[in-house]
């Protein structure tokens, strides 16, 4: 079926609006005060808690799967994946803005919502049984600072600049690694009297 | 024994001595856990006979994001290459204050390791939370190469030190991958570990053989010729691995580091553990052997302090 002008046009104007719409949820989103949901709060605790073995990635990533997982669930549903592509475009476009990088956005991850399901099972068939290693006490502050969306004490901000004045050039001939000695050393030993290679010279000089 | 430096304010993520000077030790740091905020590359001169037990900081260089790691260049004595959180890589030039003399922002997400290529050392890999490795070339304004083959983080790619183009991927999806930069997908892939592999490094004196270092606990020693199953495991570690370096000096020597606050290491031929250090009171993230003192060790931690020392077993 063709298509006419007036139609397409139609649709274009439909498909802005949306994205406005969907941009506004977005930015609700990043700017909802998770700090003073009580109920947030509570579960984020025990996600902090059930997540005190993983790595730090993996740490931000379950704070962050939290708040996605709790906002489309609780206050207004989105499409993760597409707030995760703004959130990046966002990134992009703002990248020497000084502010923002502050908060856990930083760090747009992966995993959909539905991950926080499958990589709770995982902990309880592939992770060896034992006590939590004990995460620094700051460590924990300062991810509940991060979860809360409260600014972190310190950061400074430093230019995204380039160094002025002339790089060095080289002065020195790169140094045979002792494995490369030993197998020089095992070959001349082999073949000829002369123990010395000729990378050895060099570094030498 | 050890000689102690503090990174005040900040934790340790990485180290490397230089393979031009024995006395050089690059360390890549992060406030806040990494977490949040700057980061910090300490440049250190270790003192040796006399002066042993001394550091002298040579420069720091301040960044807006956390440093991961950090990898001196092949090619020039002074510059080095480093891993930063919020996806950029920087080139130093430790006789330029301040600022980097080359930024590049390519990855999408924290790049969390840097590896300069041995043989023709006119290249480095980055690999990053993005799932890609990339290919560099210092005076290149782009990337070279990028390399998709991954399905989580990729943690750390590093060159083999026998061959110009082939090199080890270790990831989030529990793969170890072998590559050939004239290949654009993996060569060869290992289920390596039942959970994330967050370290790699290639044996010094065997061509083929890998040691790998996962969430699980485990190392394990792999041929790359076999990948369906490792040539042996070593099980110690109480909490998540780290890192693991194969020794320059010895094919049967590696270390690692660990969760549980511990650098180890380990006789591969036997399996044996043959050094615990337990003086970080932290995480033990970094660890490295001096190139050319062939029994000195360095290594750094969440504790903000770097350890510099010769392990009891190689007394």
């Amino acid at each position: 079926m063709e298509v006419t002008p007036q139609q397409q046009q139609d649709q274009q104007q439909q498909q802005q609006q949306q994205q406005q719409q969907q941009e506004q949820t977005f930015k609700a989103f990043d700017a909802y005060d998770f700090e003073n949901d009580a109920t947030f709060q509570t579960g984020l605790q025990s996600i902090i808690n059930s997540n005190q073995n993983k790595t730090e990635k993996e740490k931000k990533e379950a704070i962050e799967n939290a708040r996605c997982f709790y906002y489309t669930r609780f206050i207004k549903p989105f499409d993760i994946s597409q707030y995760k592509a703004w959130r990046a475009q966002q990134q992009l476009t703002n990248d020497e803005s000084s502010t923002g990088k502050v908060s856990l956005g930083k760090d747009h991850n992966t995993m959909s919502a539905n991950d926080i399901g499958a990589s709770a099972s995982n902990d309880i068939t592939s992770v060896a049984p034992a006590a939590d290693p004990s995460y620094p006490k700051s460590f924990q502050e300062i991810c509940e600072l991060i979860a809360a969306g409260k600014p972190i004490p310190g950061i400074r901000q430093i230019p995204n600049n380039l160094a002025e004045g002339t790089p060095s050039e080289a002065q020195l001939v790169p140094r045979p690694k002792p494995w490369e000695k030993k197998k020089a050393t095992a070959v001349t030993d082999s073949t000829t009297s002369s123990g010395v290679s000729t990378a050895e010279v060099s570094a030498n000089s | 024994m050890f000689t102690k430096y503090r990174t005040a304010g900040y934790n340790g993520y990485a180290v490397q001595w230089s393979p031009f000077f024995e006395h050089k030790l690059a360390v890549a740091t992060a406030a806040n856990f990494g977490l949040v905020g700057n980061g910090r590359l300490h440049i250190l001169n270790v003192g040796a006979g006399p002066a042993a037990g001394v550091i002298e900081v040579e420069r720091v260089f301040d960044t807006q994001d956390g440093l991961f790691d950090v990898c001196w260049s092949e090619v020039n004595e002074n510059q080095l290459v480093t891993a930063s959180g919020d996806g950029s890589i920087k080139l130093w030039d430790t006789t330029l204050a301040d600022f980097p003399i080359q930024n590049w922002h390519e990855h999408q997400r924290e790049v969390f390791s840097v590896n300069w290529n041995l043989v023709t050392k006119d290249t480095f890999l980055s690999s990053s939370w993005d799932n890609t490795i990339k290919l560099w070339n210092q005076n290149s304004p782009r990337s070279l190469q990028t390399f998709k083959g991954h399905s989580h983080c990729v943690y750390s790619a590093m060159w083999s030190p026998h061959s110009p183009t082939l090199f080890a991927s270790c990831s989030g999806d529990h793969t170890v991958k072998l590559w050939d930069t004239n290949s654009p997908s993996p060569i060869q892939t290992i289920l390596a570990h039942g959970n994330e592999v967050l370290t790699l490094d290639w044996n010094k004196y065997q061509d083929h053989t890998v040691v790998t270092g996962s969430v699980d606990h485990t190392i394990k020693v792999w041929d790359m010729r076999r990948p369906d199953r490792e040539i042996n495991c070593l099980r110690g570690h109480e909490y998540a691995v780290r890192k693991v370096k194969c020794s320059p000096h010895s094919g049967t020597l590696i270390a690692s580091t660990s969760y549980d606050m511990t650098m180890r290491m380990w006789d591969i031929s036997t399996s044996d553990m043959i050094e615990i250090h337990d003086a970080h009171t932290e995480f033990v993230l970094g660890v490295d052997f001096n190139l050319y003192r062939d029994r000195e060790v360095a290594t750094c931690a969440w504790d903000e302090s770097v350890h510099v020392f010769i392990p009891r077993c190689l007394m």
